[in-house]
């Protein structure tokens, strides 16, 4: 097989290929000297050749680069391999060239997939790849998956997510902290968190970032601002987490305005309902106090009215006259217990008392004679009350009579 | 028709154009409503780098730098290969100090003191936010919204541009609380548009079925430093209402994105501001450098994708003073650190002895004051590469921007395919536009054009009669 040949040939003049490619990594500035490149040289040297060989056509497995890096590489270390394979590569190139095989295009072909192959194994972080499942079907907790659940996770979970890094910056932000503050991620990422409060809320934060101990968690309200610079309650709860050394705060935002309006609403309404309270309460307390006036008017009223018309029915001898006071009596009595039916009436109040009695024996039907024989007054006195009476009602000039009027009210 | 809600002007998409033909229209009438619909508000803009080309402004004045917008038109002509609609670009290259200063004085948006010189650019003409981010003008614009009242609602999605019995724009069909990308996922309602709808909806960069159509060399491998809503279905909307599309094949990638991390991240910055005007573009294979540095995008990309180049920028201890983003890249592993230059090229796997030769060359045209090869401008605080450490980022071209889209006249009106007229009511500002940039888009336009044509698109809305 030329193949064959040709791996046999490379690997004699493996001594003159080590040769040129020091020459290249000293013309790209690279000492080979310094470090021990020579096994390094052996591994991928070998490594490509094995590749190579027609006993072995498949492109090399994921696996194989373990080889070379048992450890996993860091990041500078995987690019320092890289650059190595990459240089030897074309050493290797150049000796195929020089071996007269340059027009075999087909293995010039298969020589740079190998490298391609190798190169994406060592970028993808020393190769190691998970074993698939006998059964074929693909685990739920293969890590990528995992990985990419939890990430639709944090994004798409309806509370607000910040996590702020140790220069109060914040270095990821979900979807539903966008929607809170109005912001784009890429608005958010590398924001000073303490922009998105006002200064108490800031001075709380920067507290809480420096108390904290991992595991615990605190929870403050504040201020949040939306984009717009509009002011907005807000509750933020912290905790704390460390990862590569570096410490970072995780921030469970969320905006309390709806819930805030609610509570002012249930405030006010506890408002209005003591309010109501104290009214009731006033009201109540009149009603005592109209109870009170009104039985105290009653006993006036008794001892004012009715008790002086008894005696006089008692002092007096003549029929006549026991007889209007009886007719009044009548007509106290009866206005006492319907009282509360009639209309109070303000123009009463401006009458004098012997007014008060004049219409009380209008009210009760008396003649202006029977009045006057009653209460021991001249006729004319009388009619002179009358007059007064009417002018106080307001009933000059007009035809209503003063017995019909006073029907309807207490006196 | 049955509409579920009423506003005097719609506007859709909430990046710069679309806050800023808000913030015009509530200026002169009294509802405006800003419909989004990601979860979040600013789209693009909000994690672009903050890049403000003007022409003519104070800095530059300070730096006694001479320029004018006819220089700035000039260079956008330029870069886009004359396939720009000049008087779309002339409008953004006069108004953009105006427009600069509008947001520093109006919006309050704090920038850096020091001019940056971005590839394809004649002269130093870009202002950089304080926060080397577009967020530090979409919050400014976000705060100026809520202060005037313009509701942003959220996972809204556009679903259908409703027209009237003449095809004048009348409203939209939307899907609320939205969940990208569940094209199923909402409520279909209508909101009815008193004045006009503004279409400010971005690019369609993160497309990869649209843009592999468009772009066939763009497929789905190319990665893109976009969000992932700069999707194409608003775009389809607008043409299917009648919209002329304009260059929609003109896909802009970026050239200095970072193979380290996804998305524009911190390293686009990094190579933008540090990496190309004050250090070199390396070919990893021979060490050499290929290509004018602070050439327009298209350019270094093209040269950087031939013959399957693969490229590092370097910078030295001087020239990364001018990255801001410096200490980030440097966390995320994006921009790695070396004490030599050996080192660097051992863990880049470049050959040294070329290398070094290569910024021996570099550093003596500087000293000598020769001029470049590849005609990279040698301005004067450009230093020769001497201070170690070094610095280098890997670098690899992303999808950025959509320089094509809808066509739209200098009133930011849309115009119908059929009859080369204006569609009633329809305005669009931003990157759903075409034309304006042509071939290519310089590094830092597009903040001025969204805002400039956002805000001429805003004013005419509100200045349409009232439907009754």
């Amino acid at each position: 097989m030329a193949t064959n040949r040709l791996v046999s040939q490379l690997k004699k003049t493996e001594g003159d290929i080590f040769q040129q490619w020091c020459r290249v990594l000293s013309e790209a500035g690279y000492d080979p000297l310094q470090s021990p490149v020579h096994k390094v040289f052996q591994d991928l040297f070998e490594e490509i050749l094995a590749a190579l060989a027609p006993a072995d056509r498949r492109t090399p497995d994921p696996a194989a680069p373990e080889a070379v890096c048992d450890e996993k590489p860091f990041e500078d270390e995987a690019v320092r391999r890289i650059f190595f394979l990459k240089t030897l590569t074309a050493c290797l190139e150049g000796k195929i060239a020089a071996l007269g095989r340059q027009k075999d295009s087909d293995l010039l072909r298969r020589l740079r997939r190998i490298s391609d192959a190798m190169e994406l194994a060592l970028l993808s972080g020393a190769g190691r790849s998970v074993p698939a499942n006998p059964g074929g079907t693909k685990s739920v907790l293969d890590p990528a998956t995992l990985e990419k659940i939890l990430v639709e996770i944090f994004m798409s979970v309806g509370e607000g997510v910040l996590i702020v890094d140790e220069d109060f910056e914040i270095v990821k932000a979900n979807q539903h902290a966008c929607e809170i503050y109005g912001m784009q991620q890429q608005n958010l990422i590398g924001m000073d968190i303490r922009l998105l409060t006002d200064e108490a809320g800031g001075l709380l934060l920067t507290k809480y970032f420096e108390e904290l101990i991992e595991g615990q968690r605190k929870s403050a309200e504040m201020t949040g601002l939306y984009v717009d610079g509009k002011a907005f309650p807000m509750t933020v709860t912290v905790t704390k987490s460390g990862y590569n050394g570096r410490r970072y705060w995780p921030l469970i935002v969320r905006d309390d305005t709806q819930r805030k309006t609610m509570e002012t609403q249930l405030r006010q309404e506890k408002r209005q309902i003591e309010e109501m309270n104290l009214t009731l309460k006033t009201v109540m307390k009149s009603i005592e106090q109209d109870r009170k006036d009104f039985e105290s008017r009653l006993a006036s009223r008794i001892r004012t009215a009715l008790l002086p018309g008894l005696k006089k029915i008692e002092m007096t001898t003549e029929a006549a006259i026991r007889k209007s006071y009886l007719a009044m009596l009548e007509e106290q009595l009866i206005s006492l217990t319907a009282g509360f039916e009639r209309k109070l009436d303000a123009s009463l109040l401006k009458l004098t008392r012997t007014e008060i009695e004049v219409c009380r024996m209008i009210q009760a039907g008396c003649s202006t004679k029977e009045i006057c024989e009653t209460m021991k007054l001249s006729f004319d006195t009388v009619q002179t009350h009358r007059r007064n009476i009417r002018r106080k009602l307001s009933l000059n000039g007009q035809k209503m009579n003063l017995h019909a009027f006073l029907m309807n009210r207490v006196l | 028709m049955m509409w579920n809600e009423e506003y005097d002007v719609v506007v859709v998409g909430s990046g710069f154009a679309g806050l800023a033909a808000a913030i015009e229209a509530r200026k002169l009438c009294c509802s405006v409503i800003v419909l989004e619909k990601m979860a979040v508000p600013g789209g693009n803009s909000t994690i672009s780098g903050g890049l403000v080309a003007a022409a003519g402004s104070p800095l530059q004045a300070e730096e006694n730098i001479d320029d004018s917008p006819e220089l700035m038109l000039a260079d956008m002509l330029s870069a886009g290969q004359n396939y720009n609609h000049r008087e779309l670009a002339r409008i953004v290259a006069e108004r953009s100090t105006e427009t600069l200063l509008w947001t520093i004085n109006d919006l309050g948006v704090k920038y850096k003191p020091k001019l940056s010189h971005l590839g394809g650019h004649s002269v130093a003409r870009t202002y950089n936010t304080a926060n080397t981010s577009g967020a530090g003008i979409i919050r400014p614009m976000l705060v100026r919204c809520r202060e005037m009242d313009i509701p942003i609602r959220l996972k809204a999605f556009l679903h259908g541009l409703l027209t009237d019995d003449q095809g004048d724009l009348e409203g939209v069909e939307i899907r609320e609380d939205y969940i990208f990308p569940n094209r199923e996922s909402g409520v279909l309602r209508r909101i009815r548009a008193r004045k006009a709808v503004v279409l400010a909806t971005g690019g369609f960069s993160q497309d990869k079925e649209f843009r592999a159509i468009q772009n066939p060399v763009l497929t789905e491998q190319i990665e893109c430093t976009n969000h992932r809503g700069a999707t194409a279905e608003s775009l389809i909307l607008a043409l299917r209402a009648g919209a002329t599309p304009v260059q929609l094949s003109m896909i802009q990638l970026g050239p200095w994105a970072s193979r380290d991390e996804e998305g524009f991240g911190v390293g686009s910055m990094f190579s933008m501001l540090a990496g190309f005007p004050y250090g070199i573009l390396i070919d990893l294979r021979t060490g050499d450098r290929f290509v004018n540095e602070q050439a327009d995008r298209k350019l270094l990309v093209d040269a950087m994708l031939s013959s399957g180049r693969e490229s590092i920028a370097i910078v030295d201890e001087v020239g990364v003073r001018h990255a801001s983003t410096l200490e980030q890249c440097l966390k995320r592993g994006v921009v790695r650190r070396f004490s030599s230059i050996e080192e660097l090229a051992m863990a880049n796997q470049v050959p040294l002895l070329p290398l070094k030769a290569t910024v021996d060359a570099y550093n003596a045209l500087i000293e000598k004051g020769r001029d470049d090869r590849f005609g990279k401008p040698m301005p004067k605080d450009l230093q020769p590469m001497t201070h170690p450490p070094y610095y280098s980022i890997r670098l690899i071209s992303k999808v950025h921007h959509c320089m094509g889209g809808v066509r739209i006249n200098t009133r930011a009106q849309v115009i119908r395919i059929d009859t080369n007229q204006p569609i009633g009511r329809f305005y669009a500002a931003g990157e759903i536009t075409g034309g304006i940039h042509g071939a290519s888009r310089l590094g830092s336009n597009a903040i001025p054009e969204c805002l400039v044509f956002g805000r001429i698109a805003g004013n005419n809305a509100a200045l349409e009669p009232t439907r009754s």
